[in-house]
């Protein structure tokens, strides 16, 4: 499910286990397979609870259903992966669903998501959001300044950023008719 | 038939890439087809020398494992007509590809027509070097007057003839005139004196290198550039002209003419 090319991380640290934590909200008739999916990923399951229930609903297990609810894009969009740290050149960061990273992607790195990519640090990088196609899929970043940004099959290079180092200026990059436009985020 | 040549030296730091840029820009500016790769797998900077780096959709590792055809990986630099770049992965190793794979690299970039193929090879001599010579039948050997520098280039020098890329190049890099005139530095005698191979080129330490690379536009179209020159001499060698070596006299500041002034007067 997630591929992350640093091999040598650090897993002894205690700090680092936190840093990387699978949140499934489970959603009205959220498969069984989603709900063990997200228990499997997380390795440090003593720690956390991954799997929070919003609704006291029963859930529909139903073959049929199973496989609609799979086929469906909400189900991604509800599955989210936390991230703490730097992803330097030729870091990879891939997850099926969305990514939310406290850090700075530098350039050389790539963030891939099949959902939207939120980067609460400075993005330098490559980021494609909505791998999978899916072109509703926005990035968010604190500072939005990636080498190069790919929403869906729609790839955008940006401009050299003149703006100052410390200068925080929170954007997101959308798609709106087949164009890549970018916002300032109010 | 296009030519096929790797631009080496052993030792990093010398000038590999920033040489493989300025070539193949001069090569592109004398009206050839000229396609730069980049074999330095993981650790790709040709790109970000050319200023492409943001165009890259595809790259090398992709081209051999069949993601993409050839000629979406290419990425063609607008600024010089008949320049194109290869450019490495960032996040794969040297052992994402064989030997092999780049010597049908390289035979499927003849064919599609390239002058010259110019291939920016790693610093070491183990797996990515391997690649980047796989395929050339022509190599050029960056060094710069350091001892290091050119024993390392000695041993790329063995290993070249080794796998039969016979009569390499030779380019001095960073020579510092001054500082061979003070006996400080290796001067160009010395080099080719224990390399004993032909000397293609002598590029000058000049600060305007730093300044272009950093800008991405490669020293070779600066006409005011000194290093500029020598690149533009190095490629009209390549092309088979006769261009004798650059003056390096530098001229001397207003300093040194004065201390020159005092110490004659001791």
């Amino acid at each position: 499910m997630i591929i992350f090319s640093n091999e040598n991380e650090n897993t002894s640290d205690i700090a680092d286990n936190c840093d990387e934590i699978e949140i499934s909200v489970a959603q009205v008739g959220d498969s069984m397979e989603n709900i063990i999916e997200a228990a499997e990923v997380k390795e440090n399951a003593e720690k956390t609870e991954p799997i929070i229930s919003l609704t006291d609903e029963p859930e529909i297990t139903t073959n049929k259903r199973i496989s609609e609810l799979v086929a469906t894009e909400f189900i991604k969009e509800h599955h989210a992966k936390f991230h703490k740290g730097n992803l330097r050149s030729g870091m990879v960061l891939e997850y099926d669903g969305s990514i939310i990273l406290l850090g700075d992607v530098n350039p050389g790195a790539q963030i891939r998501a099949t959902g939207n990519i939120i980067v609460l640090g400075t993005l330098k990088g490559v980021a494609h959001a909505g791998a999978n196609g899916e072109r509703d899929a926005y990035v968010f970043a604190l500072k939005l300044a990636p080498v190069q940004l790919r929403i869906a099959d729609i790839i955008t290079r940006f401009p050299e950023s003149s703006n100052s180092k410390s200068n925080i200026n929170p954007e997101y990059a959308y798609v709106e008719d087949g164009t890549v436009f970018v916002s300032t985020f109010e | 038939m296009g030519e096929v040549i790797v631009i080496t030296s052993g030792k990093g730091g010398v000038g590999k890439t920033t040489t493989s840029a300025n070539i193949g820009c001069g090569l592109a500016i004398a009206g050839k087809k000229v396609a730069l790769v980049d074999a330095d797998i993981g650790l790709r900077n040709l790109d970000v020398v050319m200023g492409l780096e943001n165009r890259i959709v595809y790259d090398l590792v992709d081209v051999v494992e069949g993601n993409c055809k050839i000629k979406q990986a290419l990425i063609k630099d607008k600024r010089y007509a008949g320049l194109f770049l290869l450019p490495a992965a960032q996040t794969r190793d040297k052992n994402a590809v064989s030997p092999e794979q780049m010597q049908k690299l390289c035979e499927s970039l003849k064919e599609e027509g390239f002058d010259y193929i110019i291939i920016d090879c790693p610093a070491g001599i183990e797996q990515g070097f391997k690649n980047a010579i796989a395929g050339a039948n022509r190599a050029l050997v960056v060094t710069t007057p350091e001892v290091s520098a050119v024993r390392d280039a000695d041993r790329i020098i063995g290993l070249l003839e080794a796998n039969e890329i016979n009569n390499p190049n030779l380019i001095i890099n960073r020579l510092r005139v001054d500082m061979v005139k003070r006996g400080d530095m290796m001067s160009i005698d010395d080099v080719t004196e224990i390399l004993a191979i032909d000397i293609i080129g002598v590029v000058p330490d000049d600060e305007s290198i730093v300044i272009t690379t950093n800008k991405g536009e490669p020293a070779v179209n600066d006409a005011t550039s000194k290093a500029g020159q020598a690149y533009r001499n190095i490629t009209q060698r390549i092309l088979g002209e006769d261009v004798p070596l650059m003056d390096f006299e530098v001229e001397e500041s207003f300093i040194d003419k004065l201390k020159k002034l005092f110490r004659h007067s001791n």
